[in-house]
């Protein structure tokens, strides 16, 4: 009787382990998102994204913070920076550009981009300063 | 939110009158650390729009909080969503000014930078020092401070206050070009 409690008790000692060692993996370590693998949650042109932010920043910013954005555009230009490509889509001027920043297997992609083309590419928003950015961008076509 | 690109407008629009004093970076970095018995946290931004006006030594340079980037997703979503409110307060800015500047020195510099940081809507005073070089082509401005977390309002919950320290280091690494018009 007295063993059997004993072998109850260590199966369930066991039992609430393993499922706290899960339970801590799944919060404490949980992944980031994997931008690449997932949809785009919304799907605009470059000058529109621009023109949301320029009309209200405020409602452009409860649109699209935090949200993976796929947005099509030509190419102002392409600027590195530790092996990482930051692509301006629009005129490349002073404001009102996407600046997407790439992530590493997105700078990859971009390497035989240039000047003027036409691209789509895919990145999580992080906000407006002067361009509206997006961050772990990869490239669609 | 208007009010800031109004005023963030008019800063950029004076460039037009002095274009040859002013720098600026849309890809500067600024990392954040904290250290506590119990844990390390550091968070990495590279999406820092920094201004730098070397006629007046002023220095405007603002952060969109959502673009820190941490090792753990779980630390990133408590960053935004209990601790700096990035909904509410998406931007952090600092304006200040390098009050011992001396554009004739070549090389490495030590320079005084005051001003006042915002963050979570709330402003207090930064005073510290960097590190300014000027070339023909650029201009580095390098440093850090310390910034008291109790300063900006920013709420720790008692279960997690040994895991953050009261005090976070902040770095700044800024690379800026001169501006063309």
């Amino acid at each position: 009787m007295n063993s059997k409690k004993i072998i109850i008790g260590v199966a369930s000692l066991f039992v609430v382990l393993i499922s706290g060692y899960f339970l801590f993996e799944a919060t404490y370590n949980k992944p980031h998102l994997n931008i690449e693998a997932s949809a785009p949650e919304i799907i605009i042109d470059a000058a529109a994204l621009v023109n949301d932010f320029g009309l209200n920043e405020q409602d452009a910013n409860e649109k699209y913070l935090d949200k993976i954005i796929q947005v099509k555009g030509s190419i102002g230009n392409i600027k590195y920076k530790n092996n990482k490509a930051i692509i301006t889509l629009g005129d490349g001027g002073l404001m009102g550009n996407v600046v997407c920043h790439m992530s590493i297997s997105g700078s990859q992609k971009s390497k035989d981009l240039t000047k003027g083309q036409n691209i789509t590419i895919k990145g999580k928003c992080t906000g407006h300063l002067l361009d509206v950015i997006l961050v772990e961008s990869t490239l669609i076509k | 939110m208007k009010l800031f690109s109004i005023l963030l407008l008019a800063v950029i629009s004076l460039q037009g009158l002095f274009a040859q004093d002013k720098y600026f970076t849309k890809s500067g970095h600024i990392d954040f650390f904290s250290h506590s018995p119990l844990e390390d946290i550091k968070a990495n931004n590279e999406q820092v729009l920094s201004i730098i006006d070397t006629s007046t030594g002023e220095v405007a340079i603002y952060v969109l909080m959502k673009s820190f980037s941490f090792k753990k997703a779980l630390m990133q979503e408590h960053f935004n969503e209990n601790y700096v409110e990035s909904d509410k307060f998406p931007k952090s800015v600092f304006k200040g000014k390098m009050t011992n500047l001396d554009l004739s020195k070549s090389g490495d510099q030590e320079v005084a930078i005051n001003g006042e940081l915002t963050l979570h809507g709330k402003s207090a005073p930064i005073n510290t020092t960097g590190v300014f070089n000027k070339s023909d082509d650029k201009i580095t401005l390098k440093g850090d401070f310390m910034a008291t977390v109790a300063d900006y309002g920013i709420q720790i919950p008692r279960t997690v206050v040994n895991n953050i320290g009261k005090e976070i280091k902040v770095t700044f690494d800024l690379t800026h070009e001169p501006y063309q018009n």
